[in-house]
């Protein structure tokens, strides 16, 4: 069982380190040319891009060093540690050379890996009105589902300078809230630490930014949002705290028809004049939020963010809500 | 002029948090009756295969069914909801 203390001496060494290793980061992506192109600024900057690096390196270094003395008994923490190392991994290897779309969605598949063979689950889901069911067979198959679809959402709604840290910032403070009702520390514990770490980066990522989260760092965060989901058996209510960044990535993939580089797309769905971002009404454009946020007047990038977060501060009411009232 | 921006974000809000009540409605319906279609598998009974299988398919198809009916909302909110008249 963590105690107050050990939960605060980790959050500050994680901030710290995430702190440090920032410029760092930065260092290292202008050296070795992994720079990526801020495509919604008038003149085009070129921006470090695997500034993920930072966040995934403060919460893990913390979260081992808690580990490291009470002996690693934890599996569900072990199961957290290898899964964020296998999405940073494959995250990372998409910031260096891009992966075929198809062949990066089946390696997310993977990254639920350890919590099964750990066993850092329990397949007794519960659900709204119904309660606890038995899902021994297929709750396994699950598990590697919902990292596909929480790293990969996460990756679609990293857009705009801010998008990805700021709402997730909201969502996570959502899951602190779910986590508690709960009564999971490990998940309330995993949630500070990322936060702490989010907090840190964010200074450097906000419009405009001078660091980008990269793949590295997008697919952490939602492999991350879904260990939370399994290790504290809050799975209904973070799909609902989720509903904006899910129903962006369902838009884009129905439009696309398919598993396509968001490159490859010939129909924007935003056109960019002056610094200002507005819909486009092509009707074989895909739907992204950004596009449903324009539709009826053009915004600045920072506006645009502006919105993302207040409705994720909705999903993540009603994720409460749900928690509270409907989940026995 | 900077009057009309300002209503037009706050339209543009609004409007989304309808669209996404509307989709927290539509999967608390969508998980209820797919629950109920499949919560029979999980019994100690079993039932045969074939049912077993149809259950299944009927969960899935109704969690399907949302996630279509989510996709053509969006479309009437892009097209129809959230543009301005001139547009």
């Amino acid at each position: 069982m963590l105690s107050i203390k050990e939960i605060i001496f980790s959050n500050i060494i994680c901030f710290i380190i995430t702190l440090i290793i920032i410029p760092l980061i930065m260092k290292i992506s202008k050296k070795y040319g992994l720079m990526g192109i801020d495509v919604h600024k008038k003149n085009k900057p070129l921006i470090p891009k695997i500034g993920g690096i930072a966040i995934v390196s403060g919460v893990l270094i913390s979260l081992f060093i808690i580990e490291f003395f009470n002996n690693f008994k934890n599996s569900k923490f072990l199961a957290f540690i290898f899964s964020s190392i296998i999405a940073t991994i494959i995250g990372l290897l998409e910031d260096i050379k891009e992966i075929e779309p198809r062949l990066k969605t089946f390696l997310t598949l993977l990254i639920g890996i350890p919590f099964i063979f750990l066993g850092a689950y329990t397949p007794y889901p519960i659900l709204p009105f119904i309660g606890k069911v038995r899902l021994t067979i297929i709750y396994p198959f699950l598990i590697l589902l919902a990292f596909a679809v929480t790293s990969n959402t996460a990756n679609m709604i990293d857009v705009l300078n801010g998008s990805l840290i700021i709402s997730y910032l909201i969502i996570f403070g959502g899951s602190i809230i779910t986590s508690y009702i709960v009564g999971s520390i490990e998940a309330i514990f995993i949630s500070t630490l990322i936060i702490s770490s989010m907090i840190a980066f964010l200074p450097f990522n906000i419009y405009p930014a001078k660091i980008f989260v990269g793949n590295c760092g997008s697919l952490f965060i939602g492999a991350a949002i879904a260990s939370i989901a399994i290790i504290a058996r809050t799975e209904v209510s973070l799909i609902i705290a989720l509903m904006p960044q899910i129903l962006n990535s369902f838009y884009i993939l129905s439009s696309f028809k398919g598993l396509k580089s968001g490159k490859s797309i010939e129909n924007r769905p935003i056109k960019i004049e002056n610094d200002m971002i507005k819909a486009s009404f092509d009707k074989n454009a895909p739907i992204t939020i950004v596009r449903l946020i324009t539709a009826r007047t053009s915004m600045k990038e920072n506006e645009i963010v502006y919105i993302i977060a207040l409705l994720s501060f909705l999903s993540v009411f009603l994720s409460i809500i749900t928690q509270i009232f409907l989940i026995k | 002029m900077e009057k009309n921006i300002k209503k037009d974000k706050i339209y543009t809000l609004l409007s989304l948090y309808a669209l996404i009540i509307i989709a927290w409605i539509l999967f608390l319906i969508a998980l209820y009756f797919s629950s109920l279609a499949i919560i029979p598998l999980f019994s100690d009974k079993k039932p045969s295969l074939i049912i077993s299988i149809l259950q299944l398919f009927i969960g899935v198809s109704i969690i399907t069914l949302w996630l279509i009916t989510w996709k053509e909302l969006a479309k009437i909110w892009m097209f129809k909801i959230l543009p301005k008249r001139s547009d």
